[in-house]
């Protein structure tokens, strides 16, 4: 996988499909994907993804690929830089997977890591 | 002891309100229990490190009114810095200790009725004013299922004339530290700075009660789940006779936590047990 800049993060095309269709199903037009980190979990941070449809925060950090729009909390893009968002589908597929440099350990359950 | 109910002025405990929309889910992913957004309802949790170590046992109390979090004095601040290194955008502000006191009932009976105040579920939360008194109470239980009567007061002198007068009233008297020691060291109630400390796990304490196995992952939950599954935890809390258990108390990897004239807790490795 190619290195992604460190001034930002990268979601993949597999990804950014899977965030749009989950909007679609909840029926929204005008979307981003909130992505967050927040304290514990079994390694002490957890990553958390939502989609909302509110207006842009002055604390977030807003990047747009493949027709998703991204909104970081500039605290947990400390945490975050350098991240690619995957999406791994199938029977034993993950979910939304994260890629993330900063990370020196992960949990098994690979929601929670430690930098 | 007899089999009266007796009280006892909790004084390393502290109590502090919490406010703010996420400190429900924050200490979901922090502590052990699975920690409910319901009201009227008291939930006790552990706090561990990555090393599935005791941080502090928290028991927080979730009124109609207000969150009260009642956890250690003497671990105060440690609690604190641990919680603050892991909140980062969260809603949660925690107050300053309160003006409070914590006051236990209890009787050396386990079957014995603590309704001095009424009909009370456990783990329900009461407030009530006795005269122009307030109180919030509530029956729950030590470690080992003991039943007891929390009261929370406000810490001064007019509620705790008062409230001393009460009990004395229904023949409830106060028991001095030293009965204590012995009624939780035969009931084998471990506190913290003992048998809780960051030296032992849940599991080797004997409080897997409040840890939730099903609930998503909180900081040490790797650890003890793995303890738990597989059968490794290897030292466990005992109760010994210091006479009759002389062969354990003098091996190595027997540690002991808390003493009376006859009878210690100590933390004892499985396999001295075995030997």
């Amino acid at each position: 996988m190619n290195q992604v800049p460190v001034n930002t993060i990268e979601i993949t095309t597999k990804a950014a499909e899977k965030v749009k269709s989950f909007a679609e199903r909840d029926g929204l037009e005008s979307f981003a994907l909130k992505v967050a980190v927040k304290g514990g979990g079994c390694s002490g941070l957890t990553y958390d993804l939502e989609i909302i449809d509110s207006p842009i925060d002055d604390d977030e950090k807003t990047i747009n690929q493949h027709g998703v729009e991204i909104r970081i909390p500039k605290k947990s893009f400390i945490f975050l830089a350098g991240t690619t968002l995957d999406f791994s589908d199938g029977l034993n597929g993950k979910g939304f997977v994260f890629s993330n440099p900063n990370a020196k350990k992960s949990c098994g359950c690979g929601t929670s890591f430690s930098v | 002891m007899n089999d009266n109910l007796s009280f006892i002025y909790q004084n390393d405990l502290v109590v502090t309100e919490l406010k703010g929309d996420d400190f429900i889910d924050l200490f979901n992913r922090l502590s052990t229990n699975n920690i409910p957004n319901q009201k009227n309802l008291i939930t006790d949790s552990i706090f561990t490190n990555e090393n599935g170590k005791f941080i502090d046992i928290v028991s927080l109390w979730n009124s109609n009114k207000y969150t009260l979090m009642i956890s250690h004095a003497s671990n105060h601040e440690n609690l604190l810095n641990w919680i603050d290194k892991f909140t980062f955008e969260e809603d949660i502000s925690i107050s300053s200790p309160l003006k409070k006191k914590i006051i236990s009932i209890y009787s050396a009976n386990k079957n014995k009725d603590l309704n001095i105040f009424g009909e009370i579920n456990k783990n329900e939360i009461i407030n009530r004013k006795l005269e122009d008194i307030e109180i919030t109470l509530s029956l729950t239980s030590f470690f080992n299922g003991h039943k007891v009567i929390n009261l929370i007061l406000d810490d001064d002198s007019k509620s705790i004339e008062f409230i001393e007068s009460y009990m004395n009233s229904q023949n409830i008297f106060q028991m001095k530290e030293s009965e204590f020691n012995s009624f939780r060291i035969k009931n084998m109630i471990p506190i913290c700075g003992r048998e809780v400390n960051n030296l032992y796990n849940p599991l080797e304490i004997g409080i897997s009660h409040m840890i939730d196995f099903d609930k998503g992952c909180y900081i040490g939950q790797e650890v003890i789940a793995r303890l738990d599954t597989y059968d490794k935890v290897q030292r466990k809390l005992m109760i010994l006779d210091k006479k009759k258990d002389i062969n354990i108390i003098s091996s190595k990897g027997c540690y002991i936590t808390s003493s009376d004239d006859d009878y210690c807790l100590a933390v004892v490795k499985k396999n001295i047990l075995t030997k």
